[in-house]
């Protein structure tokens, strides 16, 4: 039998701008390189630059018994709604005091949706893995506040929306997760939304950062950044 | 553009929001209730010029159902909070930072 | 050369070493880099710039800073474009607007001869009747009116939007405004600077040079840029919305700014006053000459003559006397001449100064050649005086749209004869020329008083103008100059719009400022009010006999200068839904269509041989776009019990419901099938573009008090879902897993996990399509994948993709409704013929229950209903009605047809329809469908068209 390949929602649009694909360990189909990680790389250091980040693990736990079971789990409950918490490579993020967003690297999924599962015991709390469900994208670099601000109205400036923090909001007339984890000393973001809109979005962020310089980077790139 | 405090989320531009009418709550059992009544519930807006309590939904944000206490005469909004099941006033809802 | 341009000017904007070519009206002309179209053509001694809009009379620049019509233009495809506020740039392509076949030899000018025909509230009152000729007095409107040409060709341009946000916004950057901002910022203010032109200081660039105070706007600049401020210039702020919500434009973006406060910096503007002849091309505002002067280098002519009533004009007066323009006179309203070292300089060159005089007419042919000068109070004889341009320093008005739009009340001084604000919104402050005369020195003072207070660090507290400002600085009180007889006296430029038609209408009963506006449309043009606002206000006080004051002003409302369409649109962002398959679909030639916001293969080429295919063989849909919640906890079967019509409690594990959604009016809002997973875990389809609405509609009473111990997740787009079926579908599953998918083992209604083709599934055995059928449901990322490995183990089975036109025939010929195609706002399910699904006797208070009790005790009124045709009938369609002659022989409409196909399976056309119940209760009865005045046959038929024990579905 073929082995089962995954893809993100944004395949299709990574081919226009040029994308060399591999396959990872786990299945996943990810744009190693655009233009070049030279060329990618100064972007994200001079301009901004989007990546797809698809394969990461999103978890998502619900109940008001969140806190105490992720604090069980993974060594660390959430904090206040809107700030991110991070384990090792787990990102916690409150959205709501019953709703935490759990994000980690696709290796670690299966040991965080274990860990989770296996804490939860009687406990009202739902688990559900909704890593298909939303397509994670990375802007890096820069302008990354700059082009954001061209697609959706909540503030980026670093006074009111700085590092380790996340807003649920509108971008570009659809609602998405938008998390600040920096990069290798960068600004930049995630910005998670439901699948079927990733080809979209992908679009829309590269046509709104055109006069910013932005270039799509691949997985290779956003590796070196990451150091 | 107005902008509206989610109980969650903190103050954000009304377009993040779906309206969702004045309060209207649901006379139950709803087959014993007097036709009166249960018109008033189905038909009858109360379409005050003055302060209403109404539902918005966060559809944009955290996807939760408020209550918004708003004087429509100046849009002034007093107070927002999500609906508790003992009917009292909830205290102020926390939201982010 | 026309000898117009000057020698090199302090602070001019040229860049005199890179002339530029450009074209106007057909002719080659020189401009240097630096120039706006208006100064290069003024300088090339243009006199005549556009054509008016209503008598097509010749226009020249008015007033140099973008708000009167007179120099609209066409540069290449764009139209209406303000020559004095566009930078010149080589090779333009200038047209005039409004003239044809020329600007010198308008055709259209002949409609001021017959003027008299075209009196005020000319459109009301002759292209109101008869309504029949609306189509040919619009062609005719339509060809004489309008500013421009749209070129069809013209590609789409880059437009885009940026939201901004800042603590402080200050609008204007002149003295004024550079101190509110440099005073924000210090209080710790995040700040915004914006100013319209391409550099800041406000009336400083275009006033005599002052190094002093440049040196100053240079300094705040400088300190507002290192505290973190931001300058947006060459930006217009065009309205103020509520919470200090600014939208504002530079050049093709459209920005949208949250401001904590604004302090509105922007300055005023001078306005032209009402004498005969006041349009004549030379005719224009003291501050225009002065930014022709001093930023451009430009002189309009040779000789000028100056109007005032305040201590603007002399200076205008003395700069042009520097300059080497021959002043042939200045009038000065006031009864005495000021003192000054202006004045002393014009006395001194033998100038002519008339204290006490204005001016009452002006002649030429296609420029001002000669003016009338008279005494105010027609005490004394009048003077005329031949020039070739006329400077008028008449009368200042507030620059304040964005004050009024925020709510703030006007109120008229008349010792100024100016508009003055109060009532200020909370958060709004004004400073400088805006909120009335100050000096200088004053300006700066007001504006870090605004600033701080704006930042939030001081109570603002207005620094009143001394006695002397105002004195120097007061408007002409002149309603309109002492009538003299001869040319038209305008008061709209925009619209054509005189004094006399200004009093008509007031005869006639239009005597509020609002009525007024709308019937003589004076302020109604590109303007908006801006050059003729105080005059129509002054003259409809002066004929109705009110104060100024209590004539009041029209609402302004945005945008307080025109705005792009183009700008408006901004980028293109139109969200669209792409299932995981779409590459693939789109690939094979699929023809999409769109649902919601998805995009959905219609068919692959010939929707027929699909629903062919699916009946004898195995088909494959993608059903992606299903709604799809997962509500999990213990209180889940009482709640989906309250939400639907159906019964919940009863479902077992492992089971599959058809379930339907409704209102308390008893209204079908949505529906779908739920399958209890296990006892505290449920799968909720819903319809694909109620999806949304049907979340929200769930969580509303989740979370308002039906709710306790549920939570639901939407896992629309985390699965993505195939819909497999045929009578082959079993086969060829069975060859992707391991999971025995035998009749016994898997039945009908009955959900399953099992992996295909390695892919963790869910698979409900439901069929919408009437043939045994597994509803495939994956993690969305392997959708690409399992697809594509389903299509290649089909090829042996004679699989065969279909798409969403062949599903609509399926399911029509299994009669099942589609919610929103067969139902509307006012559907009940008893009367959809789904009453098998409604439990009255559910002892929970369901939603709809009250009314669907009703309905099953009184019996519907319509029902929906099958009908068959017994032939092709291609004429059939959707939304047709359904006649039935009366007693006396005339047709009645008794019901209309909401789905019909023709169906491959029966070879005959089919459908679903509404009916009056006692009708659709007859299996066979005849009735007729109205098609282009013809009557089509059908009939009605009970149940499935097709497999109507089911029997196909169940095997
Ligand atoms: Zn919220």
């Amino acid at each position: 039998m073929t082995i089962p390949f995954l893809t993100s929602p944004a395949e299709g649009v990574w081919l226009s701008h040029g994308a060399t694909i591999v396959q990872t360990a786990a299945g996943w189909r990810v744009p190693e390189s655009f233009a070049g990680e030279s060329t990618e790389l100064r972007a994200a250091r001079e301009a901004v630059a989007l990546g797809d980040d698809t394969p990461r693990g999103k978890i998502r736990v619900q109940g008001d018994e969140a806190d105490a079971l992720i604090g069980a789990a993974l060594g660390a409950p959430p904090a206040a709604v809107g700030r991110v918490v991070r384990v090792g490579t787990v990102e916690i993020t409150r959205l709501r005091m019953d709703l935490c967003h759990v994000g980690m690297t696709a290796e670690d999924r299966e040991a965080v949706w274990a860990a989770l599962c296996e804490t939860r015991g009687a406990l009202p709390v739902t688990i559900t893995d909704v890593t298909h469900g939303r397509f994670e994208f990375r802007l890096v670099g820069p302008a990354a506040p700059l082009l954001l601000s061209k697609v959706c109205g909540i503030d980026f400036h670093a006074s009111v929306f700085a590092d380790g923090q996340a807003r649920e909001t509108s971008v570009a007339k659809t609602r998405q997760l938008v998390i600040r984890a920096d990069l290798g000393g960068l600004p930049a973001y995630r910005l998670l939304g439901g699948r079927a809109l990733g080809a979209y979005m992908w679009e829309t962020l590269m046509e709104a950062g055109r006069d910013l310089g932005v270039e799509a980077i691949g997985t290779g790139a956003l590796l070196t950044l990451a150091g | 553009m107005l902008r509206l405090e989610c109980p969650n989320c903190g103050v954000r531009n009304t377009s993040e929001f779906r309206y969702g009418g004045e309060q209207n709550p649901r006379p139950t059992p709803s087959t014993e209730v007097a036709d009166a009544d249960w018109i008033r519930y189905l038909y009858e807006r109360r379409n005050v010029m003055g302060v209403q309590i109404e539902w918005w939904y966060h559809r944009a944000g955290c996807g939760i159902w408020f209550l918004v206490e708003r004087d429509r005469r100046s849009n002034i909004v007093a107070r927002t909070w999500r609906w508790q099941p003992d009917g009292a006033a909830a205290a102020e809802g926390s939201h982010s930072p | 050369m026309s000898g117009r341009r000057l020698p090199a000017q302090t602070g001019e904007s040229l860049d005199r070493g890179q002339p530029l070519e450009f074209r106007f009206d057909g002719h080659s002309y020189q401009g240097f880099a630096g120039d706006t179209v208006a100064s290069a053509l003024t300088a090339a001694g243009v006199n005549v710039v556009s054509r008016s809009f209503k008598y097509h009379r010749p226009r020249g620049l008015l007033c140099c800073a973008g708000h009167c019509p007179n120099c609209l233009v066409q540069i290449g495809d764009e139209p209406s474009v303000r020559s004095c506020k566009r930078a010149l740039e080589a090779g333009m392509d200038v047209q005039p607007q409004n003239a044809w076949p020329s600007l010198d030899n308008d055709l259209l000018s002949l409609t001021e001869a017959a003027s008299r025909f075209m009196p005020v509230g000319f459109y009301y009152k002759t292209f109101h009747r008869p309504r029949l000729l609306w189509p040919a007095f619009e062609h005719v409107l339509r060809n004489a009116a309008g500013l421009g040409v749209i070129d069809e060709n013209t590609p789409e341009g880059d437009y885009d939007k940026q939201y901004l946000h800042a603590d402080v916004v200050v609008v204007g950057g002149g003295p004024a405004g550079v101190s509110a901002a440099v005073a924000a910022v210090d209080e710790g203010a995040r700040v915004l600077l914006i100013d319209e032109n391409p550099e800041l200081g406000g009336h400083l660039r275009y006033s005599r040079p002052d190094a002093v105070a440049h040196a100053r706007i240079v300094d705040g600049q400088q300190r507002l840029l290192q505290s973190g401020g931001t300058i947006l210039n060459d930006t217009a702020v065009v309205g103020w919305y509520e919470d200090h919500w600014l939208s504002a434009v530079r050049g093709n973006r459209l920005f949208k700014i949250r401001a904590g406060a604004v302090v509105v910096a922007s300055g005023a503007f001078e306005t032209p006053s009402v004498f005969a002849g006041n349009d004549h091309p030379g005719i224009m505002l003291g501050t225009a000459v002065q930014r022709l002067l001093h930023l451009y280098g430009v002189v309009p002519g040779h000789r000028a003559v100056v109007v005032t009533a305040n201590d603007t004009g002399w200076a205008v007066a003395a700069d042009l006397l520097a300059a080497g323009v021959n002043v042939a006179a200045v009038a000065d309203e006031r009864p005495q001449l000021p003192v000054g070292t202006d004045i002393e300089a014009l006395q001194a060159a033998g100038v002519t100064l008339l204290p006490g005089s204005t001016i009452a007419a002006a002649r030429g042919k296609s420029g001002v050649e000669e003016v009338t000068l008279v005494a105010v109070d027609g005490s004394s004889g009048s003077h005329v005086v031949r020039c070739d341009f006329v400077a008028l320093s008449t009368t200042w008005v507030p620059s304040a749209e964005l004050a009024y739009m925020a709510g703030a009340r006007s109120c008229y001084d008349d010792e100024l004869a100016e508009m003055r604000l109060d009532n200020l919104p909370d958060g709004l402050f004004l400073a400088g020329r805006v909120a009335g005369p100050c000096s200088a020195e004053q300006e700066w003072l007001q504006g870090a008083r605004a600033g701080a207070a704006a930042a939030g660090n001081t109570d603002d507290l207005p620094i009143a103008a001394s006695q002397d400002v105002q004195a120097t600085a007061r408007s002409s009180a002149l309603v309109a100059a002492p009538d003299v007889g001869g040319d038209k006296r305008f008061v709209c430029l925009c619209e054509d719009v005189t004094d006399v038609d200004i009093e008509t209408a007031i005869a006639e009963g239009f005597d509020r400022i609002e009525l007024l506006k709308r019937y003589s449309t004076v302020g109604m043009g590109p303007c908006q009010g801006r050059m003729c606002g105080l005059n129509g206000i002054r003259l409809c006080a002066q004929g109705t006999g009110k104060s100024v004051q209590d004539t009041g002003r029209t609402t302004g409302r945005p945008p307080v200068t025109p705005v792009a369409l183009g700008v408006l649109a901004g980028q293109k962002m139109e969200p669209v839904q792409l299932s995981a398959v779409h590459d693939w679909h789109v690939d094979q030639g699929a023809r999409m269509m769109v649902a919601g916001l998805w995009m959905r293969p219609e068919h692959y080429g010939d929707a027929a041989a699909e629903v062919r295919a699916m009946r004898q063989t195995v088909g494959l849909i993608d059903v992606s776009p299903l709604g799809k919640l997962q509500l999990t906890g213990p209180g889940v079967a009482a709640m989906l019990e309250r939400l639907y019509v159906n019964n919940w409690q009863d479902l077992r594990r492992g089971r599959v419901r058809y379930g339907i959604m409704c209102n308390d009016e008893g209204v079908v809002l949505d529906d779908g099938v739920c399958a209890r997973l296990s006892d505290e875990q449920w799968y909720v389809s819903t319809t694909s573009t109620g999806a949304s609405g049907a979340l929200e509609w769930m969580e509303w009473w989740r979370q308002s008090g039906w709710g306790d111990g549920v939570h639901i997740t939407d896992l629309t787009e985390t699965h993505a879902a195939f819909n497999l079926a045929g009578p082959q579908s079993r086969a060829l599953l069975q060859t992707q897993t391991d999971r025995d998918l035998s009749n016994d083992r898997f039945p009908y209604m009955r959900a399953r996990r099992a992996d295909v083709a390695g892919v963790p599934c869910l698979l409900l055995r439901i069929g919408f399509t009437g043939e045994l059928g597994y509803e495939i449901h994956c993690p969305a990322g392997y959708g690409r994948y399992l697809w594509q490995r389903l299509i290649d183990a089909g090829a042996d089975f004679g699989l065969r993709p279909f798409g969403v036109e062949a599903q609509r025939v399926l399911r029509l010929e299994k009669a099942h409704f589609i919610v929103g195609q067969d139902t509307d706002a006012l559907t009940d399910p008893i009367s959809a013929d789904a009453a098998w699904a409604v439990h009255l006797d559910k002892d929970c208070d369901f939603l709809g229950r009250r009314a669907l009790t009703r309905i099953a005790t009184d019996g519907p009124r319509q029902r929906l209903v099958g009908f068959r045709t017994g032939r092709r009938a291609d004429s059939l369609l959707e939304g047709l009605q359904i006649v039935q002659s009366d007693d006396r022989g005339k047709p009645q409409i008794i019901g209309w047809v909401s789905s019909c196909r023709f169906s491959p399976t029966l070879q005959e056309t089919i459908g679903l329809c509404w009916l009056p119940a006692a009708l659709a209760e007859r299996s066979e009865a005849t009735f007729h469908i109205h098609v282009d005045g013809r009557l089509e046959p059908a009939r009605v038929h009970h149940g499935p068209f097709y497999d109507a024990e089911g029997a196909r579905l169940r095997g």
